[in-house]
């Protein structure tokens, strides 16, 4: 009775050899996600590094732009221009007023920045685009974040 | 059989002990070895935590039509790694940075063959050169280095070794300040003394508005390590909108300029403000400066005193000060238009006898009279009827003795002299009357005679309109400072000066406009009592009388061709006015009113 309820040595090896390849592959597995985290994880702070440095490297071409159309738009250099395309100084006397319904006169200029457009938000929520292999992976990225989310 | 087995078995075992064993010696080698600690110390270095302090880009500054009148440019500081140069480096090095920092030959080749010994100094590897090298120089040396690229890579593998490099040539680019328009309102703007190590605005606007402009300075700690990668958003200081504009601040400048060198004075101030609002249109001033070239200026053109002579500087300002005395005369009812003053050519006021400039008695005078004719007696004689208490009220409401609270660095008053500091003094009560024994800056005599020119609202002189701050624009309201004279009394006394420059054929007219105003001759205080020689030539005018839209005022120092105001004072107003009107688009009186009335 005991024999024939009882495994035989070869399939209880083998099972406890599934089991540690199971264990093994599981453990791969780990370190295979925590990898690809810990690379993309690496690749986005490089790029914001890298975003970070363009960003100021724009503001100080702009800043540069600026400064040099400036430069060639300045009282002296409009003068100069205008001279040479054949305008001249205008006398008291030549000017001639007219009266210009709804003109109000010359309006101070607006330098603050144009606001924003904001962002149209999607039609479909993403419940309904989701494949479940990226809701999969968003669960495990979300749980993988340390309180308060990653920096920035 | 069984013991053969088990030999097999003992030597794969032993094999694969010592090639774990060699694995194992390997690993502890690698980790042990130079190599491996300079990696280590390299990888510290990539992700090394250091200190920064960023600052926001300085804000701009506009003239009222947004033209730019302060802004950043792109510079590098240039320098050389003694650490990567070559003795085939040395010849293109020398060449390539002579180019772009202007400099001889010698000279580079003095400064990049130092001898580098880390013993000494491990951080002695870097040379600086220069630190406000153009962008455009600096593009030579990206250029050639492009181009010695370029050929390295075309050279086959056995020559690669023999070209030279300009890798030891560091740039490093940052944004300074600029000022487009050179010296134009140079004496508004003030300076940005950048190359300092706390940069800081200087006199002007640039020093006033400083904390605006200047935004916020972060001091943060900061990895190169990508896992904790932080960004610091520092918003860029304020912009700012001046109430000045750039065509009427040159206008006045080239007049003022004129001026100064046609008269022989030794110096000169023109204003010109919006009496509807304070908004300062233009502000010369001799001995303005090349405000890009601050490195090279002297220490006299950069000092407070000589910046900015409108608001830096107290003068007496002689007979000008007469608006503001008749003002008060006729506001506190002491006096009417129609009073009739009998000119001796002497009147005693606090034991103090007072003259007239031509120390003749005119006889009886109406009110307009002593306007026209500048009686120092008449106006003496008026600030008696007004009385010292009264009196005293009127001008620390005209703002005399205050502050005016320009919003530019560096304005300088004198206090009024004063018994109990509620009544003008006996002895100076006659003098005060007519702009002596009272000393004033430019500022606070076009703040108090805007009131005039406003129907009694004197609003507090400024040149900031509005700023642009976190993406925001915001224009402060003009502040109204007080009503020291009601509007009666302040068209009354407009149409006793207009009709004043018109009755003497004065040269402060204008064709096609009518205006008012006065000019002023005044003594100057030396160490031993008034100078002989050098007078105080000042005149300050509005208009178009029935709307006034510019307040003028013009001082021009100890001019040497005449003393006299209405000689040298009174054709530099009319000058400025006739070219004004044209700027600020008003037409002549009579077309105005026709145009008003379609």
């Amino acid at each position: 009775m005991v024999q024939a309820y009882r495994q035989t040595p070869w399939r209880i090896e083998t099972q406890r050899g599934v089991f540690i390849l199971l264990l093994v592959i599981f453990a791969a597995l780990l370190g295979w996600i925590y990898l690809r985290i810990t690379i993309q994880a690496a690749t986005t702070g490089l790029e914001v590094q890298k975003l970070d440095s363009d960003r100021t490297n724009l503001i100080r071409e702009i800043a540069q732009d600026q400064a040099v159309l400036a430069n060639l738009m300045s009282a002296k250099n409009m003068e100069k221009r205008a001279l040479a395309l054949g305008y001249t100084k205008v006398s008291g006397e030549k000017v001639v007023y007219m009266n210009i319904p709804g003109y109000t006169g010359r309006q101070s200029p607006s330098i603050a920045p144009a606001t924003a457009k904001p962002i149209e938000p999607p039609l479909l929520k993403p419940v309904y685009t989701q494949s479940l292999w990226e809701w999969l992976f968003q669960g495990i990225l979300k749980g993988a974040e340390p309180p308060g989310g990653y920096s920035p | 059989m069984i013991q053969a087995s088990f030999k097999r078995y003992q030597w794969v075992s032993g094999l694969l002990i010592l090639v774990g064993l060699i694995i194992f010696i390997w690993l502890v080698r690698i980790q042990t070895s130079e190599g491996a600690k300079e990696f280590r110390d390299g990888m510290k270095r990539r992700f090394e935590i250091y200190s920064d302090t960023v600052r926001s880009n300085r804000g701009s500054i506009y003239d009222r039509w947004g033209n730019p009148l302060a802004t950043n440019r792109e510079v590098y500081e240039v320098g050389v790694d003694l650490r990567y140069i070559a003795d085939k480096d040395i010849p293109v090095l020398v060449q390539t940075l002579s180019q772009a920092l202007g400099w001889d030959a010698a000279k580079v080749k003095k400064e990049i063959s130092r001898k580098y010994d880390p013993k000494v100094d491990p951080y002695g590897y870097y040379v600086f050169l220069s630190g406000f090298v153009p962008s455009e120089n600096v593009a030579v040396i990206k250029e050639k280095r492009k181009q010695l690229y370029q050929e390295w890579e075309a050279a086959p593998n056995r020559k690669k070794g023999s070209i030279p490099s300009l890798f030891a040539i560091v740039y490093q680019p940052k944004l300074i300040r600029t000022y487009p328009e050179g010296s134009l309102g140079s004496n508004i703007l003030g300076l940005y003394l950048y190359a300092q190590e706390k940069p800081v605005g200087y006199l002007g606007v640039e020093e006033y508005y400083n904390d605006l402009l200047s935004g916020i300075t972060v001091n943060q700690v900061k990895t190169t390590n990508p896992y904790n990668t932080t960004v610091t958003d520092v918003p860029p200081g304020a912009d700012l909108i001046l109430t000045i504009d750039r065509d009427v601040q040159a206008m006045i400048e080239k007049v003022l300029d004129n001026a100064v060198a046609r008269t022989g004075a030794t110096a000169g101030v023109i204003v010109v403000l919006d009496p509807r609002n304070g908004e300062i249109l233009g502000m010369a001033s001799s001995g303005r400066v090349d405000l890009n070239n601050y490195g090279n200026l002297s220490k006299d053109a950069i000092a407070p005193a000589n910046f900015n002579r409108a608001i830096s500087r107290t003068y007496e300002p002689g007979s000008v000060f007469k608006v503001l005395t008749m003002a008060s005369g006729l506001d506190s009812g002491a006096v009417r238009p129609d009073s009739v003053y009998q000119d001796t050519g002497r009147n005693v006021v606090g034991g103090i006898t007072i003259y007239n400039w031509d120390r003749i008695g005119h006889g009886p005078q109406t009110m307009q009279g002593c306007l026209q004719l500048s009686l120092n007696t008449c106006l003496s004689w008026v600030a008696q009827q007004i009385k010292p208490t009264r009196f005293f009220e009127y001008l620390n409401r005209f703002g005399i003795g205050r502050p005016s609270n320009i919003d530019l660095a560096g304005e300088v008053i004198y206090p009024l002299s004063t018994v109990d500091g509620n009544r003008i003094p006996d002895s100076n009560l006659g003098t005060n009357a007519f702009g002596q024994g009272v000393s004033v800056n430019v500022a606070q005599m076009v703040m108090a005679v805007s009131a005039l020119a406003n129907d009694g609202k004197m609003f507090a002189p400024h040149v900031l309109k509005s700023y642009v701050d976190n993406g925001r624009q915001i224009t402060p309201q003009p502040k109204l400072v007080d009503r020291p004279i009601s509007a009666e009394t302040a068209r009354t006394i407009t149409e006793l000066l207009a009709r004043s420059l018109e009755n003497e054929s004065s040269k402060a007219l204008v064709e096609g406009y009518r205006v008012a105003g006065k000019t002023g001759t005044a003594e100057i205080a030396g160490p031993g009592g008034y100078l002989s020689n050098a007078t105080n030539a000042s005149f300050v005018g509005w208009g178009p009388v029935d709307n006034p839209r510019f307040l003028v005022y013009v001082w021009l120092e100890k001019p040497t061709t005449s003393p006299w105001g209405s000689i040298v004072a009174s054709p530099v107003f009319k000058e400025v006015t006739e070219k004004l009107v044209i700027l600020l688009d008003i037409p002549p009186d009579a077309q105005r009113q026709k145009l008003a009335s379609q």
